[in-house]
């Protein structure tokens, strides 16, 4: 026994030192199973961001600032938390002074296992922000960079450092500049709004009274579908992000809703009634139907691509229960194979996302429990499942964040909406929006390294 | 009556072909679907005055998109007037409780507004002249969160146009 534990130490101690060198052994480790709930996180030192040149007031707020973005961005990582716990005595914290290099001695009694130095620079209306990490194992650098961007874009600059970093540690997308598209109600009428990861930034992104729902990001994030009643009738559209025209993509009789880009960006899987009856349809980027894939009596509905390109997962009540599950199918596969059912577990379950990893066969969705709505997530595979709220709320549409470890979902209490995200492995709630109405329907973008 | 049974087993094993030349052409078809072949392009309103006593809404059991026995009555009103006045065009539209996913219920008021569309042909009124639009759970006629405001909101409602 106290071998065993000797031997798991060695390798946990090996693991640390190993995945600097290795970013996929690490990420192999924080694979999202469905019975695995707490990861060990790195113990991050990020000292004060200094100025290169001088100590005015203003740079004392902006470094203030600047901190904050980038605390919020570690400690929401996945990977990091910030240590330690409590505050740095000031000779600790001048340590960060010295750029270039680290004392690593001084650092060995705080038990800290990377410590992140940082400057930034003012000139005119540009900023520049230098970081570089040191990491106490190997006793070597081994993250260096500096970003430089417009001072109105602060927000944005902290974020891709941070996210640089990120990315070179977990080898996953960072979330850091992804931005979360969700829908906010002002009196009857529903419209589209843009926010950061970290719910700054909120921009309304349509603008008319009618219901405007369901967004589904383009792949590179230039474009957003989505379905509205502008045209009276529920059909699907496109709006690009930085246009102001509306493109009318399917706008056939009856249902056309629930839009899911494939992650290739070729094609939309969604629901369409012109037959006489809701079903999932695939459909090419101007409408043009290219496959039937649901031949039942019953309603589908929500799908969502597996990483493949292939796969769908969606909604149907067809078990016969009266009420929805959700089931697997192959977009190519032939009509007479009926979809396979993976969710066996309470008798409402539906918006199901299945994880962006390629690879990954785990679905984030939702489960009713009593009254509640309760967040699940369920391997695809095997459907053995998971609940990952527990909360007396309801919990509600999940989205997969770009690096398949956080998820955006409506939190709804008495009778009020806002959009949050969490950690799917320790399900503690972030929120994101503040809005005087409901918020909901979130849809996670994709990683800014995508959309340059 | 032998006539009669001798034309059933004609129907019988013309349906047998008919699936059967279903299966080769790997297509299967769903019984009693009627396709939505066209949006109408007049403008819909709500029934006038005169007339609101047949464009009552139908009501729904919970989750449930099957037309219930006594809306049954309600309905055979409705496709006689459509009958009688066949200018007229007709747009259904479901509805339902706000409990369950927003984009569920969306599908299931959809759902529930080709179940009335079927009854309505199936009366003789021409599929053609018959629309349907779902709201799902956005537009409630009772902003209430109990029983009765749930039985109030699982509906269809009607819109007509010339």
């Amino acid at each position: 026994m106290k071998l065993t534990g000797f031997i798991r130490l060695f390798f946990v101690s090996l693991l640390s030192f190993t995945f600097i060198y290795s970013a996929d052994l690490f990420s192999a480790e924080v694979e999202i199973t469905i019975s695995k709930q707490i990861e060990r996180k790195i113990r991050l030192t990020l000292l004060p961001f200094y100025a290169q040149a001088t100590s005015q007031t203003e740079f004392i707020i902006l470094a203030k600032e600047i901190y904050a973005i980038a605390e919020f961005d570690f400690n929401h990582s996945g990977f990091f938390q910030i240590w330690p716990e409590e505050k740095l005595p000031e000779k600790a914290l001048e340590q960060g002074k010295d750029f270039d290099n680290l004392n690593f001695d001084f650092w060995l009694d705080y038990g800290t296992e990377m410590v992140a130095k940082s400057q930034f620079e003012i000139t005119g209306d540009k900023i520049t922000i230098r970081m570089k990490v040191f990491d106490m194992a190997s006793r070597a650098v081994i993250f260096e960079d500096a970003v430089s961007g417009p001072k109105s874009s602060l927000r944005s600059v902290v974020h891709t450092i941070t996210g640089n970093f990120i990315e070179k540690v977990s080898g996953r997308s960072s979330i850091t500049n992804s931005r979360i598209a969700f829908v906010a109600q002002t009196g009857k009428a529903k419209n589209l709004y843009l926010m950061d990861y970290d719910g700054y930034n909120t921009v309304q992104f349509t603008f008319d009274d009618s219901i405007n729902i369901d967004p589904s990001w383009k792949p590179d994030g230039s474009g957003i579908f989505y379905m509205s009643y502008i045209q009276t009738y529920p059909f699907i559209y496109l709006k690009k992000i930085n246009a102001d025209k509306i493109n009318l993509i399917s706008g056939k009789p009856g249902l056309n809703a629930f839009p899911a880009v494939s992650p290739d960006g070729q094609k939309i899987a969604c629901t369409l009634s012109f037959n006489g009856n809701p079903e999932i349809y695939v459909i090419d980027l101007y409408g043009n139907v290219l496959k039937r894939v649901t031949w039942s009596p019953s309603v589908e509905n929500s799908p969502t691509w597996a990483p493949d390109n292939q796969t769908l997962a969606f909604v149907s009540d067809i078990s016969g229960t009266g009420r929805p599950q959700i089931y697997v199918k192959n977009y190519l596969a032939g009509d007479d194979i009926d979809p396979r059912r993976i969710t066996f577990s309470g008798n409402y379950n539906s918006s199901p996302d299945w994880s962006p990893i390629p690879g990954s066969s785990i679905i984030v969705y939702t489960s009713l429990y009593g009254r509640n709505s309760e967040i699940c997530i369920v391997d695809a595979n095997t459907g053995d499942y998971r609940r990952v709220t527990t909360t007396l709320e309801s919990e509600e549409d999940p989205s997969w964040a770009p690096d398949g470890i956080h998820v955006s979902y409506t939190l709804t209490q008495n009778y009020r909406s806002e959009i949050y995200f969490m950690d799917i492995r320790d399900a503690v709630s972030v929120k994101l929006t503040a809005f005087k109405n409901n918020c909901s329907s979130s849809a996670w973008g994709p990683s800014y390294k995508k959309t340059k | 009556m032998n006539l009669k049974k001798q034309l059933l087993n004609f129907a019988v094993l013309g349906l047998a072909i008919t699936m059967l030349a279903g299966c080769q052409m790997g297509q299967k078809k769903v019984k009693g679907d009627i396709p939505l072949t066209v949006i109408p392009s007049g403008q819909f309103v709500s029934p006038p005055e005169e007339y609101k006593h047949i464009f009552k809404n139908i009501y729904f059991d919970y989750d449930k998109s099957d037309i219930r026995g006594d809306m049954e009555a309600q309905l055979v009103q409705i496709a006689e007037w459509l009958k009688t006045n066949a200018q007229v065009l007709l747009k259904v539209e479901g509805n339902c409780d706000e409990r369950g996913s927003d984009e569920y219920n969306l599908a299931l008021g959809e759902r529930r507004s080709l179940s009335v569309r079927k009854f309505l042909v199936e009366q003789g009124v021409d599929s053609a002249r018959i629309t349907t639009v779902s709201y799902g759970e956005e537009r409630p006629a009772n902003p209430g969160h109990d029983e009765a405001a749930w039985a109030e909101n699982r509906r269809c409602e009607f819109k007509l146009a010339q």
